[in-house]
């Protein structure tokens, strides 16, 4: 009895009833359609957050590296300098070393010392 | 006592010897020399012999301390450009992967969006249409 009257409100109302159907299947999908492209949006959102944490992790490798890569080429270049400073030392040394050589000669071998200068100079000697 | 003096005196002599950076002077022709020149003391002229042979071992010297420390200087920056380079590719597989990885993930939501097919879209318009136009005619018929 009840569901034939109901079968009857609705052969009586079959318009009206399709309509609201209607419109409820388009509101659904609308709705539908919405979700996924508010799903769409947080994963491109939360792609790019990804992204820029990546960025940064990147970035301060690369100033890390630089870093550790400029500690290094101030401690070549005062290793530089001490072996030059060394070396310009152990020179002086030499130096001093054959200047006493050579004021040694001049008194005790005149023919050495002028064969140094003829070597150094290629002077001719004159007596 | 007088031994004292002359030690003292000896050892003021090596000392002046020692700090004594050479003498020299001119002569004029046949002035105790054969032509006209310079007289250099012995120890300017050890000063002379010793600067000229040791000019090459200091130029030497210098040279190879300014080339390498031109050649540490291109290697950072050839070091800095590595680092760079190396931060740029990575840069950029990641950029790739995360963008594929977001071109993925969009498709698979958008997947799930309703299709766009006009042709469906037109027949659901006339179908619509004339149910409406049948549906105002029934009513108004009434």
């Amino acid at each position: 009895m009840k569901w034939a009257s109901v079968l009857q409100f609705a052969l009586k109302n079959w318009r009206e009833i399709l309509v609201v159907l209607s419109l409820s299947l388009v509101s659904i999908k609308m709705r539908m359609d919405y979700n996924a492209l508010h799903k769409a949006y947080e994963i491109s959102k939360q792609e790019t957050r990804e992204r820029i944490d990546a960025l940064q992790y990147i970035h301060s490798e690369e100033l890390a590296r630089r870093e550790h890569a400029l500690d290094t080429y101030k401690k070549a270049l005062r290793e530089l300098r001490e072996s030059y400073e060394q070396s310009k030392e152990e020179l002086e040394r030499e130096k001093e070393k054959r200047i006493r050589t050579y004021e040694r000669l001049f008194s005790q071998d005149k023919e050495a010392l002028s064969n140094e200068i003829i070597d150094t100079y290629g002077f001719e000697p004159v007596e | 006592m007088r031994l004292l003096i002359l030690m003292a005196l000896s050892l003021w002599s090596n000392s002046a010897t020692a700090d004594d950076t050479g003498k020299f002077t001119f002569l004029g022709q046949n002035q105790c020399a054969p032509f006209e020149g310079v007289l250099f003391d012995p120890a300017a002229t050890a000063h002379i012999l010793t600067e000229a042979q040791t000019a090459k071992i200091n130029c030497d010297l210098y040279l190879n301390y300014e080339l390498n420390k031109q050649k540490t200087e291109y290697e950072l920056d050839l070091q800095n450009l590595t680092i760079r380079h190396e931060s740029l590719i990575a840069e950029y597989d990641m950029r790739v992967q995360s963008l594929e990885r977001e071109a993925d993930a969009l498709a698979n939501a958008l997947k799930k969006q309703t299709k766009r097919n006009p042709a469906l879209w037109v027949a659901v318009g006339v179908v619509g249409g004339i149910a409406i136009t049948y549906g105002a005619y029934e009513a108004f018929n009434e």
